[in-house]
């Protein structure tokens, strides 16, 4: 062999590592991480990421498509209240006009299954080892099991069968799986809820941060999910080895007699603490929290107040002006439900004005509405109140008619910081007290938790004023569902009340008769009812083998090869 | 000269006599009867052979079945037999299919003749004669199996090029552009100054682009700009031109006395057609004492918004470019500016590029090129489209043109309030006023340099190693002054935002080359690798609430309310191995080509990062066969058959990575204090099994040329077949997803296009040449999602989702799709009987299509497709098909003494158009007291029954369609249209003496004319994307253009 040849091989040899060595080193330089996220193996370390994990939890029962606006538009379509207004037909499902591809039937789905996989994750990830003591572990994992139980016990309650995802989402074959029976999905609730009872701290621990979930919410979500076992769809006589009504019963007992939960003494404060962001942790279990964080641009506001509010309209600028554009209007029902001396909760959920500002009222004014006025709204979460409340004359034209009650102000004419109530003592009173009544009619410990909500009202006992509500069961039960209308009325409960009741057909019936029968209506002028047929758009299209729950959403029944469309859609 | 042939002549014949192997003589010559030195003159299938004198006179010895062929660059080359002649002279002429120009394909070159791929040039004269802002403008109609379309109006936004049918659905359709070597996935058509354009190409199949492998899915347009001048005099060029635009069309909307006129019938409408004048409270009632009578706006003049919006706009641009050198080096110099008006006001455009070239000889091996390339380039003013409710045509249209005459007239008593009751108030502001006081204006800065080496290590290898890189650093700045929407009426107040973003490709890439003739075959090998690092930073300042607007942008840290900074950065890398080999055997008669490719990319994990692309291609010369010697009228015919594999792989950075973020959407409060926590989520979900999209694409095509190169052309026919879709793709939303980045489905093209060249006339004071392209696509979608048999789309035109659009497996993707409209429903089709219901008295006789929804006189009637008697959304069928049958251009250029003329036609034949416009605004409504098209006087009135146009209000209900009937078939139209598209009329100015080598002045006209049925702006609109083409909604109107333009070289 020559020299050269030598060479000649020495030179190859070398062009040939050398060029296995740009090929690995290549590899190594396509090897990029994400610059602004994490991936998923480093999340969950500490509790800085855990924290911030359950911020993004909460987010999916805050944001828009959860309770921040989505929700409370498909909950109208009750005698509760009716859309005001007659153009919008946004979120269909609050006026029975909904499919399987409406906003709402697919936004409030995504959303909440959202949540759901966030929370999976966090189940799967989160590591004990991370943790000093085993108690703080179990806290943060019954949060997570509390809000993956929160989430679907909500998605249930629309949808009634789904599918139950216990597992993050982990490739293309996640897409397909088949919706589980309801009576599954209730054992799953109740499985995660009881894991939170136990293992969640108490709301009046010191260690307590406002905001996160408790153990006594936890038992008051038993109680719901015994209930609504108990009611439409399963009519369960048993379930988790239990009688619903004795389990439910039993919960509320546990929150009742845990010592620091007790009503508010003022219906009114209730709401003003949230509308001035005030927690009040003995009245209200859990809530949605928001915060108008627009002068510091943080996302964190909300629209209640704005939606659902006060009707508050000003042509012209609108900066700080605690503005409402205003969706749901009572059902003319609120005008004669309440009793003569329930006033306070009367005017405070229904208050029969409006205001405008406009060019001539540079001021504003405020105008008594009737149920059919257009600008009639509810008043539960109102941004501001009238100086002269629609009973007071007015008796200074210059003077401003209008306070705002939000606070911080300057408001946002859009966001604000009101939160929204999710279990209240009251509700968990009224659920003793329905639970007890179905177990062993109207007794006297059920008919005493009816009369501390009544008492907080301003009436007197149920047996003084109205002796035959509680002679016995059927007519308890009708004093229980008219009670959760006067007291928990556009909080979220009433279409779901009505349809595990089996009533929803009958109050719709109600709704109707009471707009095309109101008084207002009867000097008819030609027009009129044409014009306010919108109103009853619910009960126009009610179809009751469609419209006790929702269909599944359009792009579900596509890709899961497992699940079928509900018949009729 | 004369004696010089005598001689030979004579010398010819003596040896004639005596040998079988004769000496043959002539004289080369041009069409002007020019002598033609340099010509070479070759003994068929052989290598013997001579070339012309400086007075073009040949000899050789041939026998007389020997044939000569007679060819140089730029000419049509001849074939002669010998036979007897001793005496041969010949003609050539000029080359009008240009056989012999350089094609510029992936890493290297080769002329025309010998490809095997299909790459199409366009003729930079025809590109630099039009007067547009950039280059882009131009192209339409101008390249077979190129749609180059524009989605709107907007000045200085880039035009969509589209080769040969899109392949993506969701994801990026636009080619890849190499700028001088460079490759550029996000190219800016303004970042060139259209006159230092040399050379234009779009490779087309996939034997062309396979050699960008991944990148070359789409085609590749690959530019080559101006070099300087070799050994020769500067040249100085000077070009300007100023230019006239205007709105080439309006819309139709209400006058002032119709406007009122609908009030009126939409008050007798909401009083249930009952005639109601004097009955306090009535609708009626309210609207005229508000309103008073329409008659009394009959003469009045009102306000037209469009004439306000819309207005006569100037274009001024021009550039100076000096190019010179010595023998080893040269360099070109350019600066170029456009300063464009939009027609619509408040926009525009401005751009500044400036380009200089070098050019160096090192040694007799080394040679070094560089270029740097700098523009400004600033685009200004509204855009059409803000958000769902808002878009700047509607808010136009909207917008009454006359107010009330007694305008405090039933505000207190229930009529329609703005900002009270009225719908969609909140979204209105005077819309002229609003733009006027809306700064909006995107600056940029890109700044593209390049270099490259060629080393000649001998007369067989050539290394070179490109490297150069692009930057565009920019900024959207946008601000609201108080006279707005947003300033005055919102919560924001005056705000402003500076949406920030740097992105920059960094590409290397080295080849060695190896060349080598044996016998009369030809080697070409290419060997190479090549690195593309991309990355990409954004950032956003914005405040709001300022206590003033005068200092506008520039000053935001006067707001009270801060709003929170935004970055974002990312990054992804490309490694490449490529080689290609080109065999030509037998003196060129058969041409081989074989490109492979190998890419590396870290936007999929290690176990898919690779994806390997590999193409074949052939070519016949057919005319140079011996059996074609007789032929006389084919100067060329060529056969090419190629096939390879493309790819794409243009997703999100990290799409294949499971990612947690933090997001401004999903915070949360907790405490006392209600303090902020930023939320994290699950924000990427990866699909473990991400990869490279494939194309695969056959391509046959012929060339040929006839007649002396009088008449040329060529024809190709493709299929493309996408598998591995990189699909933007719906998930089950139980997953807690609506849709990722997945590798689904499959999408096939396929086409014929064609274009042929012929010189009508050509003599010394009058030639007339004549161009025509056309070409034919069909797009289908062969499979989706698992299980998933279509996508459908949803524009988000307005607050109410709709799906406009529909891609069904087993059709092209993006089919117009809505309901089939009939009639509308009229009184005979009800029962009337007010003692049942009396809000809703008619009732629907058996036999006629109900709409759950309810329906009444006047309302819309569809097609029941499933004949289940209940019209809904699974009567949609597909209504409209967007792709035109066939598009084209066709190119007459004219010259006569020192004049020329062009004139280009451009058409489209055969697509919908999907006239949202009219959809969403071209019915009336019940409750609103705004303005809209002129389509709704003609609405449904019991006095006005013979009409497609709803009713305001019947039977107690609203007519307005709901979700799931918004699109129908009155809103497709047929957008065919053939175009005027540019005249240009040029007079050479006759210089002699002067100093100028030329002096050109020249007027031209852009979209002079469109002829079409199309009612709406124009038949070429696109802002819906791939998945919803055609949609026209809320569009920049096209305008036409007049311009004069002078241009001078010395």
């Amino acid at each position: 062999m020559t020299m050269k040849k030598i060479k000649t091989i020495y030179t190859k040899g070398l062009l040939i590592l050398g060029l296995l060595a740009i090929c690995t080193s290549c590899s190594d330089a396509l090897e990029l991480e994400p610059e602004t996220t994490w991936a998923a193996e480093e999340f969950y370390g500490n509790e800085t990421d855990i924290n911030a994990a359950l911020a993004g939890i909460h987010s999916h029962l805050s944001s828009y498509n959860g309770f921040g606006f989505t929700i409370q538009q498909m909950a109208m379509g009750t005698d509760e209240s009716y859309k005001l207004k007659s153009w919008n037909e946004r979120f269909p499902a609050g006026i029975m006009s909904h499919n399987p591809a409406s906003e709402g039937v697919t936004a409030l789905y995504q959303n909440f299954y959202g949540g759901i996989n966030n929370c999976n994750n966090f189940i799967k990830y989160i590591d004990p080892a991370n943790f000093e003591e085993e108690e703080d572990y179990n806290n943060f994992l019954g949060e997570a099991r509390f809000l993956r139980g929160f989430f679907y016990y909500h998605l249930t309650l629309w949808y009634n069968e789904i599918p139950l995802r216990l597992e993050p989402t982990k490739d293309q074959s996640s897409n397909h799986m088949a919706p589980s029976p309801v009576e599954v999905i209730y054992q799953q609730i109740i499985d995660d809820f009881t894991f939170a009872a136990e293992n969640c701290r108490s709301a009046f621990d010191a260690k307590y941060v406002p905001g996160h979930t408790n153990s006594m919410a936890a038992h008051a979500m038993l109680a719901k999910i015994y209930l609504k076992a108990a009611g439409y769809p399963l009519q369960a006589s048993e379930i988790n080895g239990k009688n619903p009504y004795q389990a439910a019963k039993d919960h509320c007992a546990i929150i009742m007699n845990d010592g620091n939960h007790s009503l508010n003494s003022s219906y009114k404060d209730v709401f003003l603490n949230y509308i001035q962001n005030r927690f009040d942790l003995s009245e209200t279990l859990f809530e949605v929290a928001y915060s108008n964080g627009t002068a510091l641009g943080l996302n964190i506001g909300g629209r209640i107040g704005s939606f659902n509010g006060l009707f508050y309209g000003i042509n012209g600028s609108r900066i700080n002006e605690p503005v409402s554009q205003p969706e749901i209007s009572p059902g003319p029902v609120h005008e004669y439900i309440y009793e003569e001396n329930d006033s306070l909760r009367s005017h405070w959920n229904n208050p029969r004005y409006g205001a405008n500002k406009n060019k001539w009222n540079p001021n504003g004014v405020v105008t008594p509405k009737n149920a059919l006025d257009w600008g009639y709204t509810i008043g539960k979460f109102r941004r501001w109140d009238a100086a002269y409340p629609w009973d007071i004359e007015k008796t200074n034209e210059q003077l401003n008619p209008i306070i705002t009650l939000e606070t911080p102000t300057p408001v946002n004419q859009n966001i604000t910081g009101i939160n929204f109530p999710l279990i209240r003592f009251s509700d968990v009173l009224l659920m003793f007290a329905e639970a007890a009544n179905e177990l062993d009619g109207p007794t006297a410990e059920a008919v005493a938790a009816v009369d501390l909500i009544r008492n907080r009202a301003g009436i007197e006992n149920l047996a003084i004023v109205k002796p035959d509500a509680v002679a016995g069961k059927d007519a308890f039960f009708s004093e229980i569902v008219d009670e959760r209308l006067r007291e928990l009325c556009f909080e979220g409960h009433r279409k779901h009340d009505l349809i595990r009741w089996g009533l929803l057909e009958e109050k719709l019936q109600e709704l109707y008769e009471s707009i095309y029968y109101y008084p207002a209506m009867g000097n008819t002028k030609a027009g009129n009812h044409a014009a306010n047929a919108y109103k009853y758009r619910a009960y126009t299209r009610f179809d009751p083998s469609k419209h006790l729950s929702l269909p599944y959403p359009e792009q579900e029944v596509l890709i899961n090869n497992l699940l079928d469309q509900k018949p009729g859609w | 000269m004369i004696n010089k042939t005598y001689i030979f002549l004579i010398a010819v014949l003596i040896s004639a006599i005596g040998y079988s192997q004769s000496t043959i003589t002539g004289v080369v010559k041009d069409e002007s009867n020019i002598p033609l030195p340099g010509v070479s003159v070759i003994i068929k299938n052989t290598n013997t052979g001579v070339t012309t004198d400086f007075d073009g006179i040949f000899s050789i010895q041939a026998k007389p079945e020997n044939v000569l062929t007679i060819s140089m660059l730029g000419m049509v080359t001849k074939n002669i037999k010998v036979g007897s002649q001793k005496r041969i002279d010949v003609i050539l002429k000029t080359d009008v299919a240009q056989l012999d120009e350089v094609i510029v394909i992936g890493y290297g070159s080769v002329a025309k003749k010998d490809l095997t791929g299909s790459v199409a040039t366009v003729k930079l004269k025809e590109i630099e004669e039009v007067v547009v802002a950039n280059f882009d403008e131009a192209l339409a109609g101008r390249i077979a199996g190129v749609n180059v379309t524009s989605s709107e109006g907007t000045p200085g936004e880039a035009l969509k090029i589209v080769v040969r049918g899109g392949n993506s659905i969701t994801s990026s359709n636009n080619p890849l552009y190499v700028i001088n070597g460079l490759p550029l996935e996000d190219f800016d058509p303004s970042t060139i100054n259209t006159s230092d354009i040399e050379s234009f190409q779009v490779l087309k199949d996939a034997s062309a682009t396979a050699i960008y492998g991944s990148r070359g899915a789409n085609g590749v347009v690959v530019i080559t700009t101006k070099s300087g001048k070799s050994d020769t005099k500067s040249e100085v060029t000077v070009n300007f031109s100023t230019s006239l635009q205007e709105v080439s069309k309006t819309l139709d909307v209400l006058s002032p006395y119709q406007y009122v006129k609908n009030l009126e019938t939409q008050s007798i409408a909401r009083d249930n057609w009952q005639y109601l004048p004097n009955e306090t409270g009535s609708n009626l009632y309210n609207f005229m004492k508000r309103w008073v009578d329409p008659e009394l706006y009959r003469d009045m003049e009102g306000e037209d918004f469009q004439d306000m919006a819309f207005n006569l706009a100037t274009m001024s641009q021009g550039d100076i470019s000096i190019r010179g050198g010595n023998k080893d080096t040269n360099t070109a110099f350019s600066v170029g500016f456009v300063d464009q008006d939009g027609v619509l006001i408040t926009t525009g455009f401005k751009k500044f590029n400036t380009n200089f070239t070098i050019k160096h000889k090192l040694s007799d091996k080394l040679r070094l090129w560089g270029s740097m390339n700098y523009t400004k380039a600033n685009r200004l003013g509204a855009q059409m489209r803000n958000g769902k409710g808002n878009q700047f045509l509607k808010n136009l249209l909207f917008y009454r043109p006359v107010d009330p005459l007694n305008p405090s007239g039933g505000e207190q008593e229930g009529g329609l309030i703005p900002g009270v009751n009225d719908s969609e108030y909140q979204n209105l502001f005077n819309p002229v006023e609003d733009m006027k006081g809306t700064t909006r204006e995107n600056k940029s800065h890109n700044i593209r340099v390049n270099t490259s080496l060629t080393y000649k290590i001998n007369n067989d290898f050539t290394f070179k190693t490109t490297n150069g890189f692009n930057t565009t650093i920019g900024k959207q700045e946008l601000f609201y002054s108080l006279n707005t929407q947003q300033g005055s009426r919102s919560s924001n107040g005056i705000n402003g935002r500076i949406d920030g973003y740097e992105r920059s490709t960094f590409s290397s890439s080295n080849t060695l080359a190896f060349n080598k003739t044996l016998n009369r075959n030809f080697f070409n090998v290419l060997v190479g690798q090549e690195y593309v690092h991309n990355t990409n930073w954004s950032d956003r300042l914005a405040n709001k609430n300022l206590p003033t607007d005068a200092f506008g942008i520039n000053n935001l840290d006067i707001a009270t309310q801060p709003t929170m900074a935004m970055t974002n950065y990312s990054q992804n890398k490309l490694m490449s191995f490529f080689g290609r080999a080109n065999v030509h055997l037998n003196n060129k008669k058969y041409l081989l080509t074989a490109t492979f490719r190998a890419d590396g990319s870290s936007k999929f994990r290690p176990d898919n990062r690779w994806g390997y692309f590999p193409s074949f291609s052939g070519a016949w010369k057919i005319a140079d066969e011996g059996f074609m010697d007789n032929v006389d009228f084919v100067n060329s015919l060529k056969l090419r058959a190629g096939w390879g594999l493309t790819g794409n792989n243009r997703i999100g950075d990290y799409n294949s990575i499971n990612q947690f973020g933090i997001n401004i959407w999903n915070p949360y409060v907790f405490g006392q204090g209600e303090e902020y926590q930023p939320g994290a989520v699950q924000t990427t979900f990866a699909v473990p099994d991400l990869r490279w999209e494939k194309t695969g694409q056959t391509n046959l095509g012929i060339d040929f040329s006839l007649f002396d190169s009088r008449f040329s052309g060529t024809i190709d026919y493709y299929e493309k077949k996408t598998n591995d879709l990189l699909l933007w793709a719906d998930m089950a939303l139980s997953s807690g997803f609506g849709a990722v980045a997945q590798n689904v489905g499959s999408v096939s093209n396929k086409g014929f296009e064609a274009s042929f060249w012929g010189k009508v006339a050509d003599t010394k004071n009058f030639y007339w040449h004549s161009s025509i392209n056309i070409s034919t696509n069909k797009n289908k979608v062969l499979s989706l999602n698992d299980g998933q048999e279509f996508i459908k789309s949803d524009p988000g035109l307005d607050w109410n989702s709709e799906y406009y659009y529909i891609s069904e497996v087993g059709k092209p993707v993006g089919m117009m799709y809505g309901l089939v409209f009939d009639r509308l429903y009229q009184v005979e089709d009800f029962i009337y009987d007010p003692t049942v219901d009396s809000v809703h008295p008619y009732i629907l006789k058996d036999g006629v299509a109900a709409n759950p929804h309810g329906q009444g006189p006047g309302h819309a009637l569809y097609v029941d497709q499933n004949g289940d008697g209940i019209i809904d959304q699974d009567d949609r069928v597909v209504i409209g098909d967007p792709y035109p049958k066939h598009f084209g251009g066709f190119t007459n250029n004219f010259k006569y003494k020192d004049f020329d003329l062009s004139v280009l036609l451009q058409w489209s034949y055969g697509a919908d158009v999907f006239n949202a416009n009219e959809a969403l605004w071209g019915h009336p409504s019940h409750n609103s007291s705004f303005s809209k098209l002129a389509t709704i006087a003609d609405a449904w009135t019991p006095w006005n029954t013979d009409t497609d146009v709803i009713a305001h209000y019947s039977n107690g209900l609203a007519t307005w369609p709901r979700p799931g009937y918004k699109g129908d078939t009155r809103y497709i139209e047929d957008g065919s249209y053939l175009r005027l598209k540019t005249i240009t009329l040029g007079y050479n100015v006759p210089i002699k003496k002067t100093g100028f080598k030329s002096l050109r002045l020249a007027v031209s006209g852009q979209n002079l004319h469109t002829w079409t049925k199309y009612s709406g702006f124009d038949p070429e609109v696109n802002v819906g994307g791939t998945l919803m083409p055609n949609l026209d909604y809320s569009a920049y109107p096209k305008s036409r253009t007049f311009s004069f333009s002078v241009s001078a070289k010395f």
